[in-house]
């Protein structure tokens, strides 16, 4: 059972790094984020190079020409959200697809649901990357293998990682299991994490750079108007 | 020094050099050291992965040492946010998670370097402690606060161990050893005790049949040099006395001290740091993830890089709290035993000695 598990969580990694260093040259890339919610404002640094609509809100806000009216350039869509999906790219805007995961789910469920994705990608091939995200808690080992597990089974597409759902520290162990881009609140200065800060998951650039580089990849930061600079 | 040639190494058995920790340290690919530390991890403990209940005790932060990586002493009793708890005030403590049904078997102590409290405060604090819960294991006192015990009240440190012995003490934490090495430890610690004294301490408790942990803190000041002669240090002292029982890598945190300028270790450095620790110290028996500094996540992950014990269910963990730590406060036995069976280990109750097991019956999970 040992050496079955070594191959699984070894073997996957390795596999999943090599697919990501083969689809981005060692590259890997952050970019700061800010989130329309509901009420229609914007949570998150006004000079936020990402400006998200979760697919969840969209009804609220309006619907998604309302939303890229204000401003919003990024949508963070379902997996059975093709339509929409293609909607968004129409738009102009950049279409990231959420990848549910849940703790002690079967394996074969999950096995569907990346399948289910794989379908999706093949139909929608401008949608730019996934978002694998945990449901429930997520814990370092379910999740760095199913990043795993997303990375290989969308080779050619950006696996992001949200830092406010998983936090900095899982945020770049899944630098070293397939995925290749950061996305999370960059600050100018971090607030020390203390009372209402105590939780939060913002961090600063030199963090990102440094998060990206200590996990063996060259960071590079997505700017305005889909430009990448290597840094 | 290649790869390959260390793995040669570990698979035959061979201790490692300080060129070999150092290129483990350098090497590329996380995921190669993380597997070769798995295999010694395996070697020793299969999938076995070791817990307790604790509990921890701080009963004061006043502390004259004045470290710059700590974020949890107050310089005088008057400071705001200063205390010192009554011995009674520490026993109940205790007795609170006595009353509350925890079946805890471990008192872990650690606390400020107060120069104002007389010697008989920590006898009747083991005493008391004792008295309540005989059959409970205390692990108390780092080798700085024993070495500045015997500084304080002029006794040779093989006396205070013996009298704190005889008022309860079982066995010493591993707290206190940051880097052993004198730069270092005149850059962040200059009031502590010495590397040299640190390992002496240890010596002693070891010579006299207690055992005790080992750590290290990284991520101020030193360089990856000096992280492998720590360890080279620790393996040296292990292989003389066979005392320590386990080797605990402690990120540094960077919130609320006066190294707050620096950037806290990452997860891919500290999973790094497991791996090269179980290398490296072949001869110490355990490595543990404490969950408390790493973080659930790492901390769990870590349990493939080297680590075989995820600590205990640590309640009233306050000097890396104090320093930004985001993990939560305490554990159940079942949530670890539920977070080490996720990651495709078998949960192992512990004593403090690593004398007593129960393999957690997966029916008990959460």
């Amino acid at each position: 059972m040992n050496a079955e598990n070594d191959a699984d969580i070894f073997g996957l990694g390795r596999a999943a790094l090599a697919a990501s260093h083969s689809a981005f040259a060692g590259k890997a890339f952050f970019v700061g984020s800010r989130l329309l919610q509901p009420d229609s404002t914007w949570l998150g640094p006004s000079d936020a190079v990402a400006a998200i609509v979760e697919e969840d809100d969209l009804v609220k806000v309006g619907g998604l020409s309302a939303a890229r009216y204000a401003g919003a350039n990024t949508l963070l869509c379902q997996l059975t959200s093709g339509g929409l999906a293609r909607e968004a790219i129409g738009l102009g805007m950049r279409c990231l697809v959420r990848v549910p995961y849940a703790a002690g789910e079967s394996p074969s469920l999950r096995s569907q649901r990346l399948e289910q994705l794989a379908a999706l990608l093949r139909q929608i091939s401008s949608i730019d990357g996934i978002v694998p995200t945990p449901t429930g808690e997520a814990l370092g080992l379910d999740t760095v293998q199913f990043v795993a597990a997303c990375r290989l089974a969308s080779v050619a597409f950006h696996v992001v990682v949200d830092l406010e759902r998983l936090g900095h520290k899982l945020g770049q162990l899944c630098l070293s299991f397939g995925a290749d881009e950061l996305l999370g609140s960059i600050v100018n200065q971090r607030a020390l994490r203390l009372g209402a800060h105590a939780s939060s998951n913002a961090i600063t650039r030199d963090e990102a750079v440094l998060l990206v580089r200590a996990a063996g990849f060259v960071p590079c930061e997505r700017l305005a108007e889909g430009r990448v600079q290597a840094l | 020094m290649t790869f390959s040639v260390v793995a040669d190494k570990v698979h035959t058995g061979t201790p490692l050099s300080l060129a070999d920790g150092l290129a483990l340290y350098r090497h590329p690919n996380l995921m190669e050291v993380g597997s070769l530390a798995n295999v010694v991890r395996e070697r020793h403990h299969a999938d076995r992965t070791y817990f307790n209940r604790n509990l921890h005790i701080n009963p004061t932060n006043v502390c004259t040492a004045a470290c710059k990586l700590c974020s949890f002493s107050r310089r005088d009793a008057q400071a705001p946010g200063a205390f010192v708890l009554t011995v009674e005030q520490a026993v109940d403590k205790l007795r609170a998670r006595i009353d509350a049904g925890d079946k805890v078997t471990e008192v872990h102590i650690v606390g400020g370097l107060h120069d104002g409290l007389p010697f008989d405060y920590f006898t009747r604090l083991l005493s008391g402690l004792k008295a309540l819960a005989p059959g409970i294991t205390i692990k108390a006192f780092s080798a700085v606060e024993i070495f500045f015990f015997h500084r304080c009240y002029g006794m040779p440190v093989e006396e205070i161990l013996l009298r704190l012995r005889a008022a309860g003490l079982d066995s010493l934490p591993g707290g206190g050893a940051e880097i052993l090495s004198p730069r270092v430890r005149e850059a962040i610690c200059p009031n502590k005790c010495g590397a040299d004294e640190w390992l002496e301490v240890h010596r002693v408790a070891h010579h006299l049949g207690m055992k005790s942990n080992c750590t290290m803190l990284f991520g101020t000041v030193e360089t990856l040099d000096e992280r492998v002669e720590h360890l080279l240090n620790l393996r040296a002292l292990q292989a003389e006395t066979g005392g320590f029982l386990a080797f605990i890598p402690l990120p540094f945190h960077p919130e609320n001290n006066a190294l707050g300028d620096r950037p806290a270790p990452t997860a891919a450095e500290i999973l790094r740091t497991c791996a090269v620790a179980r290398l490296m110290l072949d001869n110490v028996p355990h490595i543990k993830a404490y969950w408390v500094s790493l973080g659930l996540a790492t901390a769990q992950t870590a349990l493939w890089f080297g680590a075989d014990d995820f600590d205990g269910t640590v309640s009233e963990e306050k000097i890396y709290h104090q320093a930004g730590a985001l993990s939560p406060q305490s554990l159940s036995p079942e949530a670890i035993a539920a977070m080490v069976r996720a990651a495709g280990r078998s949960p192992v109750e512990r004593d403090t000695l690593y004398a007593q097991f129960s393999l957690v019956d997966k029916r008990e999970a959460v």
